[in-house]
């Protein structure tokens, strides 16, 4: 069967023999692509009282689809979820999740000797249209 | 010299003059590449470790996702992104093998011992060798139409004038993952110059084993990115350093 | 760009980025466990893509040299396409900052007037 498409290669790669892997693209391999605009941003309060806050975004797929998020404390200095871990005495589990209806941030936050604080969480989120389960 | 090739800006932007990030697609950015997804599941086990393992045989380290799709207690509605749902995922990937870990207490407050597990594996095409992208523009313009031209491009056996947009390898309407630089970071620091925080994919590298890895107690803490840098703190972890993928993309 | 915010305060607490909207976006609703859903409003800032057809007329002026002459030629292009609607195209400007890099959280939504205010 005849195997129609497009390729372009890197600088340097001679599109017609060139790796796969050295194509900047080619339409035998799916790349991941976006879906919700160009990606979600957010802020959140959260005290520091063990309870687990939300936040839920209908994505509208009508499947699982595979998603990924970050998370700042300052709004500067921003790392990948999920987040488990103790800083001080301030116990910390940020996770991000989907269904096959909702995408669900999670934050929570247990201060386990200071006394009662609200923090701000940024979050920003990116929804694939790639499947998150086959 | 002339630069010659084609680029594909998101809808609402103009092609000439927008940023980077706005495109969809561009010959002068490399796009990250899967290939076909797997499916892995194994048994959390009553004490050692179980294993999902996918034969890649690229001959060369290759980054990767793992999804956590849930278990035989929590039902398998789910996707976690490279963990369960209270810890980072352990995952090993060789130049053959991407390894999963399983051990005795996976997700531990979710599911139960003797549960099944349930794994969606993505591995990509590309290397992780170093690469850096030129930026070419950096702020956007307010003109653009609002009109959806544009092109898309389907899977195998898909009919594109009529398949989903998950059956598309590509689509002008949706912006893919556009790569800015990539490599293996063993300093304190790396410069992105882009201006703004962009989306990352970071593994810790295990130079003995020659092989990426993810865990809980080290990824949390070895990096963070800024709006100029990627930094890294080797004090953390057991690593030699981390291979990561900056994309031009925000997150 | 779709912003979410409580309405009973002006403050935004999440936002979707891009120019053109489609269905799955404009459908989508952001929630916080810390808000009420009926304290949740949204506003659209760009075009919302549309399955109406219209007839769209593109004019296009180009200048050519015939001998000694330049004249100027008139290139009319008429084609169906969709229809979008355009959401607070006086907004355009603040949507444009926020992609050069301003920080959204530091604006909030003047409930009253309908008007995106710096805190």
């Amino acid at each position: 069967m005849a195997n129609w498409g497009m390729k372009i290669s890197r600088i340097g790669v001679d599109v017609n023999n060139g790796d796969d892997k050295d194509m900047i693209f080619t339409s035998k391999y799916s790349c991941l692509k976006g879906s919700l605009g160009t990606g979600i941003g957010g802020n959140k309060v959260v005290a520091n009282d063990g309870n687990t806050e939300t936040v839920t975004i209908l994505h509208g797929l009508n499947y699982i689809p595979m998603v990924k998020g970050d998370f700042s404390f300052n709004n500067t200095n921003f790392q990948i979820l999920p987040y488990f871990n103790l800083l001080g005495s301030l116990q910390i589990a940020f996770n991000i999740k989907a269904d096959s209806t909702n995408v669900y941030l999670t934050f929570n936050l247990l201060e386990l000797i200071g006394p009662p604080a609200n923090y701000t969480i940024y979050y920003k989120c990116f929804i694939f249209l790639d499947k998150g389960k086959l | 010299m002339a630069n010659y090739g084609a680029k594909v800006s998101q809808k609402g932007y103009p092609v000439g003059t927008c940023a980077d990030r706005f495109l969809t697609f561009s010959s002068s950015f490399p796009t990250l590449k899967y290939l076909t997804p797997s499916s892995g599941s194994t048994t959390i086990p009553s004490s050692g470790s179980n294993y999902v393992t996918v034969t890649h045989n690229l001959g060369y380290l290759a980054p990767y996702l793992v999804v956590y799709n849930g278990s035989t207690t929590t039902g398998v509605g789910t996707s976690n992104l490279m963990s369960d749902n209270d810890s980072y995922l352990t995952t090993y990937m060789t130049t053959t093998q991407l390894q999963i870990e399983v051990s005795d207490s996976f997700d531990q407050y979710a599911s139960s011992i003797g549960d099944t597990v349930y794994f969606t594996i993505y591995i990509f095409l590309d290397k992780l060798e170093s690469y850096t992208a030129s930026v070419i523009k950096t702020s956007t313009t307010s003109s653009g139409s609002s009109n959806n031209y544009g092109f898309k491009i389907s899977k195998p056996g898909y009919n594109v004038n009529n398949c989903t947009d998950e059956q598309l390898i590509m689509s002008s309407s949706f912006y893919s993952a556009l790569i800015h630089k990539k490599g293996l970071l063993t300093g304190s620091s790396v410069s992105h110059g882009l201006g703004y925080i962009p989306a990352i994919f970071v593994y810790e590298y295990d130079s003995a084993n020659n092989r990426i890895q993810t865990n809980n107690l080290s990824l949390q803490n070895l990096h963070y990115v800024t709006s100029s840098s990627l930094y890294y703190d080797s004090s953390v972890g057991t690593g030699d350093g981390i291979y990561y993928i900056i994309f031009k993309n925000t997150v | 760009m779709i912003i979410f915010y409580n309405k009973k305060t002006g403050k935004i607490f999440s936002y979707i980025q891009g120019r053109v909207h489609n269905k799955r976006d404009l459908q989508c609703n952001i929630k916080d466990s810390t808000i009420d859903d009926k304290d949740i409003a949204k506003i659209i800032i760009g075009y919302e893509e549309t399955d109406i057809e219209e007839k769209t007329t593109k004019i296009t002026k180009e200048k050519k040299q015939i001998l000694d002459f330049v004249i100027e030629v008139e290139n009319i292009e008429e084609y169906k396409g969709n229809k979008n609607i355009k959401h607070n195209g006086d907004k355009f400007d603040f949507m444009y900052k926020i992609e050069n890099g301003e920080n959204i959280f530091d604006y909030k939504i003047n409930t009253k007037l309908k008007e995106i205010d710096k805190i």
